[in-house]
């Protein structure tokens, strides 16, 4: 784990190696993808981050294992030597925190926002077409949606986006209630 | 100075015994009443033909030397201790009467402050009086102050904790009034329901402004 600050020092410099918008996206996805490959673990729960990380083993040696794992995810070749060069700076261990900051950055670039929407009963596909429209208007960018069902709300929808949280969950209005019914 | 007296007094008892001794001789010549003997003073013994009496002119020097050696020997020392006990009681007698001085000075003192003592008696217990009056007035209002301050302290204990009762109680009844809502909730809500939540949620977003969300996009610096 490394700073937030240095980890968005390592996604900008990332985003500038990328030639154009489709690779930068590309970029994001590989990373992506290997930040996820990078916590499986094996028999004795030892993780691959770990693996990348341990100077135990030698530079050339977690070089080779990354380039195994990029073949296997299809990696874009740039995202494998950008990672070759943390590893070398033994800041492979920020592979989470710079995945993170690159696909925000990517997605501040490309007009995207990641929007998570909780509700209490599964949205039919019209509502979130409606919601992602409705988001998209608000917000002036593409709104990449994921959904998730959470029965204790009770009933209504919840909005994340990146830490903004709209609430429109029966629970949160119960709770809006006791507390003022309380004061 | 206090030998000329002792002189004078030896001197005066000499010559007063003297015409005696005179008188009581008998006359040269005179036959002795006891036979032959020749009588009258003889005031030097003379040399040759000594009767064995002694010269009255030798016994008063006799006398006047044992007089002289008692005044060196004996009367000069118990002149002067008679005068140092002289002067001692003198001075004692002098401090006896000063003492006497002061001891009437201090009881005209003591009986003048025993003729005032009756009013100083008086007074003092006015004084006294007035004081444990002041004393109580002032210990009751002391203690009605405190009486009050704790009275005031234990009313608003008792509201504070009424009030924290109050509120408890609020606070469960709306708890369980919550709790019984959310039930019914649960039961009641349907997918209509749901849908319509769903509709005002897309609706509260597209009128509520997020400025926050202002375009960001932009490579990297």
């Amino acid at each position: 784990m490394i700073p937030g600050s240095l980890a968005r020092r390592y996604a900008r410099a990332l985003l500038g190696l990328a030639p154009t918008p489709a690779a930068r996206d590309k970029y994001a996805t590989d990373l992506a993808a290997l930040s996820e490959m990078a916590k499986s673990t094996d028999e004795s729960g030892v993780t691959v981050l770990t693996v990348l990380t341990t100077r135990r083993y030698t530079v050339s040696d977690r070089k080779k294992l990354l380039d195994a794992l990029g073949r296997r995810v299809a990696a874009d070749p740039m995202v494998i030597k950008f990672l070759a060069y943390a590893i070398e700076q033994d800041r492979i261990n920020g592979l989470h925190e710079i995945t993170r900051a690159f696909v925000r950055m990517a997605d501040d670039a490309a007009g995207r926002l990641q929007a998570e929407v909780t509700s209490a009963a599964p949205l039919g596909p019209d509502a979130i077409a409606e919601l992602q429209q409705a988001l998209a208007v608000a917000t002036g960018k593409t709104i990449v949606l994921t959904t998730k069902v959470d029965p204790s709300l009770i009933g209504g929808v919840v909005t994340k986006l990146g830490s903004y949280v709209l609430d429109g969950s029966v629970r949160s209005a119960l709770a809006r209630m006791r507390e003022e019914l309380r004061s | 100075m206090r030998r000329i007296p002792c002189l004078v007094a030896a001197l005066t008892t000499a010559l007063t015994a003297l015409p005696r001794i005179v008188a009581a001789a008998p006359e040269p010549g005179a036959p002795d009443a006891h036979g032959a003997h020749e009588g009258g003073i003889q005031w030097i013994s003379p040399v040759f033909g000594n009767t064995g009496k002694m010269g009255l002119l030798w016994i008063l020097i006799n006398f006047a030397v044992l007089m002289w050696l008692l005044e060196k020997l004996l009367f000069s020392k118990l002149r002067a201790k008679t005068a140092a006990k002289s002067d001692a009681i003198r001075g004692e007698l002098e401090r006896a009467s000063l003492a006497r001085q002061q001891a009437e000075g201090i009881m005209t003192d003591v009986r003048a402050r025993l003729a005032k003592l009756d009013g100083e008696v008086e007074s003092i217990l006015a004084e006294a009086t007035a004081r444990a009056e002041a004393d109580r007035v002032r210990i009751v209002e002391a203690a009605q102050t405190e009486a009050e301050r704790i009275k005031a302290a234990a009313i608003a204990a008792a509201e504070r904790d009424s009030e924290q009762r109050r509120r408890a109680l609020e606070a469960e009844i709306v708890d369980s009034a919550i709790a019984r809502a959310e039930v019914m909730l649960r039961g009641r809500i349907t997918a209509a329901d749901q849908g319509r939540m769903v509709d005002d949620f897309i609706g509260q977003i597209a009128s509520t402004p997020m400025p926050g969300f202002a375009a960001t996009a932009g490579g990297p610096s």
